[in-house]
């Protein structure tokens, strides 16, 4: 037995059809991980510097309409290996007051829509199409290219099982591929380790370990398959021509057209449904606080004037103050009811879109090439439903988000949009005495009372009490990442299709041969 | 004597399993495309027609002038209707404008139609696909073992014993080869057609027929140069095994490799703008309450009259100087994508499957050019929406004519019909044959390389397996 898998791994590793592979395989596996470890530590500086920014804007926040609660991840290290559905970037979910977000987005989302026609590449596509077809060009002829040769023949004319010899195919044939697999792996993961900016954490290493592992089982499921085909045939040419037919249908063949496929028989509704739905909120609610100031009317100009910055308000007289408060409290209610329906309406708009991207993942169970590929992306946390998972616990912070701010009494109490202190000198003392025609902004008084609110802004800047006391917000603690048990949880069925074509495959070969005329 | 090798390779061609299988799997190819486009163009459809209502209802919204100015409207390119023989980015690149007359508002690009951002970038369907990827890959599976199988077989010793030269020989055998793969091609997309057509999708036109003539020579040019490197390639090599090799692998490298690095590179090359709606939203905000600090602020109308708008004449002027500025930032970032994906183009050149597909693009009017059409005749139309209430405004003696700022312009009714509407203009002939040119002359130019490499590499050819 050992001679033979000697045997077939000589022939194999010595030929040079393996050799130019090899190389060709090794150079462009590690092209695509070092493209993807650039990628990586570009959106890994775009990722600080987009939350950067976001914790500098919210920690010059002194209202609370100025904290943006947005949620931002940093990018996964295995997606340099695999980049699925979320990409080498970092991922965001983006939500307010006004909308309840759907779904996380990946932060290079943010580059030009011209670039979404260009497709990329990673190291896990190299072994899906490049490898596989090393797998097949192995395997076509090592049975019926015996035959021919007539090396079969003398093979078997010595005393030795024919079940022997297809194991020892099958194991010298899966054996010789790993060489360039491996190296191609290790090669990567070098490169990976060299980049300061990839940190592997947790069970990243174990991770890897499987993805060597799942790619190993994905080349053997080729090579079995091929070697089937090997067996089924007479000829050399023939099993050629259905191994590389076989190989371009249910790889590119099937890649290209499974996206398309899944959208078929799908009801994508328009967005214009949608977007005519939002319009309609909109004006519902401007409509409710029509009806709502035409009950309570507010009071005259002059109480209501002060300095607005940044949708902030300071310096209202109290009487202003407190309709602005009472109206706000009122618009705020309305705008969280909206945001709820205004989701309600946005799913069920993009339900059947989600369901097609879904499709294409659970469909790539179809083809071995697109099997593997999908199960790369769950391994690496890159798939779409891990994208959906980090959306639905936004959802959920989003949620924890208000109560807190209702809790304080955020939305009652004007601190939503000021942030005078009770004591605060107002802009306009006495409005009582102030004519409409004092009120135009380029009369000298209310030119005087600008320049007094310009002096009272400096000083604001220092006054502590104006700052909001952030102590007790709750911070997004979700558990965007999936564990090991939960990422295999969604990888079963793909890995139980897998494991069992590789033992059909191997199954229909052995008996096949036990009966194979090797004339 | 060449006909005789070209007859000889045709009979052989028809008997072969290879291209049995390869007519079957090339079908299926196009067969799949008729479906998949027959749906999607019927949905399509009656997405356009729906956006095409609700734009509409835009415009009729619009009772007064002063409503008129202040309506944002949404201006769309309709589909090129030859998508299923290059989609050429229809799905993605941003067809549609957000136009606003208003001053202080920008124009922005956004989608014309649907768009599912939770699915992977993908390769469409579409023929230029077909042709890239399975008939660059036909003709290397055709013309793997042409000079290596005769060799190994040892005829080729024999052919070459007639008084036949070795370009002859090439030739006559590219030729049927060519024939061959060229007739299964026709076949396939005459097939897709009827599909299309029996669905009633698609009209059968004179721009269709154009189409596809630009379409088909372009493929044939490209198989061309995919069967001759195939040829040259299994003459140098030893066995038909290593030619095999050899010739996918180089095939994964040009077709599948190259495109792919597109993204990364042009990125590195030219920064994304990121999500800059909010530096834009920074900035308009910084801008506006500057205005509001130096009292620069609109009054009650009437309040106004009395000094003949004096303040809201300096409003106005600012508002044009936000307006102006806020547009040029957006062209900016427009131009800097632009720039970005001419990039990724200028990558994607270097494999032949794109030198083909943007040769046909461009004869076709579609990809990155109708875009630029579009996006150019999208910010005129801005222009000429401003043109024409402008005019409207003039004619009444009430207005105060503050230009585009809506509250202080004409108030009169006004025949929402009468707003120009937006219609894109086609490419003219001559343009799309200058954007033709440099693709096509590097696919020419490799094809012609292609053939020199593979006479040079039989001329040096042994004739009998060592």
């Amino acid at each position: 037995m050992w001679i033979l898998i000697r045997k077939e791994l000589l022939e194999n590793l010595l030929t040079l059809r393996l050799g130019v592979a090899l190389v060709f395989c090794v150079i462009l596996a590690v092209m695509a991980t070092l493209i993807g470890s650039l990628d990586y530590s570009n959106n890994l500086d775009s990722y600080a510097a987009e939350s950067g920014n976001l914790n500098d804007r919210n920690s010059q926040a002194t209202t609370y309409n100025r904290i943006d609660p947005t949620i931002m991840v940093p990018p996964m290290p295995l997606s340099v290996l695999s980049r699925g559905n979320v990409s080498t970037s970092g991922q965001g979910v983006f939500f307010g007051l006004d909308y309840v977000p759907i779904t996380a987005w990946s932060l290079s989302d943010s580059v030009s829509r011209l670039m979404k026609v260009l497709v990329q590449i990673d190291f896990s596509t190299v072994v899906a199409l490049l490898l596989s077809f090393l797998a097949v060009v192995l395997g076509f002829d090592s049975i019926c290219g015996e035959r021919q040769r007539g090396t079969l023949k003398e093979m078997l004319s010595n005393p030795v099982p024919r079940g022997h010899v297809v194991l020892a195919k099958l194991v010298g044939g899966v054996i010789s591929l790993c060489v360039p697999f491996t190296l191609s792996f290790v090669l990567s993961l070098l490169i990976m380790l060299a980049n300061p900016d990839i940190q592997l954490e947790g069970d990243d290493w174990l991770r890897l370990a499987i993805l060597f592992g799942l790619s190993c089982l994905f080349l053997a499921q080729i090579f079995s398959l091929s070697l089937m085909v090997s067996a089924l045939t007479r000829d050399a040419s023939t099993a050629l021509t259905i191994c590389l037919f076989g190989w371009l249908v249910a790889g590119i063949g099937y890649v290209s057209f499974l996206p398309s496929m899944s959208r078929y028989g799908v009801d994508e509704p328009s967005a214009e449904i949608w977007l005519d739905h939002i319009r309609d909120l909109r004006e519902e609610r401007e409509q409710h606080m029509e009806e709502w100031e035409s009950t309570h009317p507010p009071p005259p100009p002059a109480y209501l004037q002060s300095l607005e910055r940044k949708s902030r308000v300071r310096y209202a007289h109290p009487v202003g103050f407190d309709w602005q408060r009472r109206r706000t409290e009122e618009e705020l209610n309305k705008r969280l009811e909206i945001a709820d329906r205004g989701y309600d309406y946005q799913w069920e708009n993009w339900k059947p879109l989600n369901s097609e991207a879904h499709l294409v993942d659970s469909w790539a169970i179809l083809s071995p090439v697109t099997n593997y590929q999908v199960l790369t992306y769950q391994l690496a946390r890159t798939s779409l439903s891990d994208r959906m998972r980090f959306g639905q616990l936004g959802r959920d912070y989003r949620r924890t988000w208000i109560e807190y701010m209702r809790d304080k009494g955020v939305f009652s109490n004007g601190r939503w949009f000021s942030d005078d202190p009770a004591d605060q000198e107002p802009m306009i003392p006495d409005p009582e005495a102030v004519t409409e025609a004092m009120l135009s902004p380029d009369s000298p008084f209310m030119q005087a009372r600008m320049a007094w609110a310009e002096a009272q802004e400096l000083q604001a800047a220092e006054d502590g009490r104006r700052q909001l006391d952030l102590t007790n917000m709750p911070k997004f603690g979700g558990r965007w990442k999936r564990t090991l048990g939960e990422s295999f949880e969604i990888m079963m069925p793909g890995l139980l299709v897998l494991i069992l074509i590789f033992g059909l495959s191997a199954l229909v070969t052995l008996f096949r041969f036990d009966t194979y005329d090797p004339q | 004597m060449m006909t005789a090798v070209l007859l000889h390779q045709l009979r052989d061609n028809l008997r072969s399993l290879r291209f049995q299988t390869s007519l079957i799997v090339l079908l299926m190819f196009f067969v799949g495309n008729g479906i998949i486009y027959a749906h999607k163009m019927d949905r399509v459809a009656q997405e356009a027609e729906l956006a095409t209502h609700s734009d509409e209802s835009r415009y009729e919204g619009a009772e007064t002038l002063r409503q008129a100015v202040s309506a944002n409207y949404k201006i769309r390119a309709p589909e090129a209707g030859i998508e299923f023989i290059l989609e050429a980015g229809s799905d993605w690149f941003p067809y549609g404008m957000n136009v606003s007359p208003e001053s202080g508002r920008f124009t922005n690009l956004s989608h014309a139609r649907t768009v599912n951002y939770w699915m992977r970038t993908f390769e469409v369907m579409d023929w230029g696909v077909i042709v890239r990827y399975v008939l660059s890959f036909l003709c290397i599976v055709l013309s793997y073992n042409a000079i290596s199988g005769e060799r190994e077989g040892g005829t080729l010793r024999l052919v070459l014993a007639n008084p036949l030269s070795r370009g002859q020989f090439l030739m006559g055998k590219f030729l049927a080869h060519l024939l061959t793969l060229s007739v299964t091609l026709m076949l396939g997309s005459l097939i897709s057609l009827a599909i299309l057509a029996l669905s009633g999708v698609l009209e059968l036109n004179g721009m269709v027929a154009r189409s596809y003539l630009f379409f088909f020579v372009g493929a044939v040019f490209y198989a061309a140069l995919f069967l001759l490197l195939g040829m040259g390639i299994s003459a140098v090599a030893r066995t038909s095994a290593t030619s095999l090799v050899v010739l996918i692998m180089t095939w994964t490298a040009l077709i599948v490799v190259i495109p792919q690095t597109s993204y990364l590179i042009a990125i590195r090359v030219v920064e994304p703008a990121g999500f800059y709606f909010d530096q834009l939203e920074d900035f308009e905000n910084q801008f506006r309450e500057t205005m509001v600090a130096e009292g620069i602020a609109p009054r009650q109308p009437e309040l106004a009259r009395v000094d003949a708008y004096a303040l809201e004449h300096r409003y106005a002027a600012k508002l044009n100087e936000l307006d102006g500025e806020l547009n040029q930032r957006v062209r900016a970032i427009e131009q800097n994508n632009l720039r970005q994906f001419s990039i990724a183009r200028g990558v994607n050149l270097l494999s032949p499957g794109f030198a083909f597909q943007y040769t046909v693009e461009a004869l076709l009017g579609t990809g990155i050019h109708r875009f630029r059409t579009f996006r150019d005749q999208a910010n005129q139309y801005r222009s000429a929406l401003r043109e024409f209430l402008r005019a409207r405004d003039g004619a009444d003696p009430d207005s105060p004519h503050l230009f585009f700022v809506p509250d202080f312009m004409s108030d009169k009714p006004l025949d929402s019909s009468l707003i120009p509407r937006f219609h894109l203009q086609p490419i003219p002939l001559g343009e799309r044959l200058a954007a033709a040119v440099v693709p096509l002359s590097i696919l020419l130019l490799e094809t012609v390389l292609a053939f020199f490499f593979a006479m040079h590499a039989l001329n040096r050819s042994e004739l009998a397996a060592p």
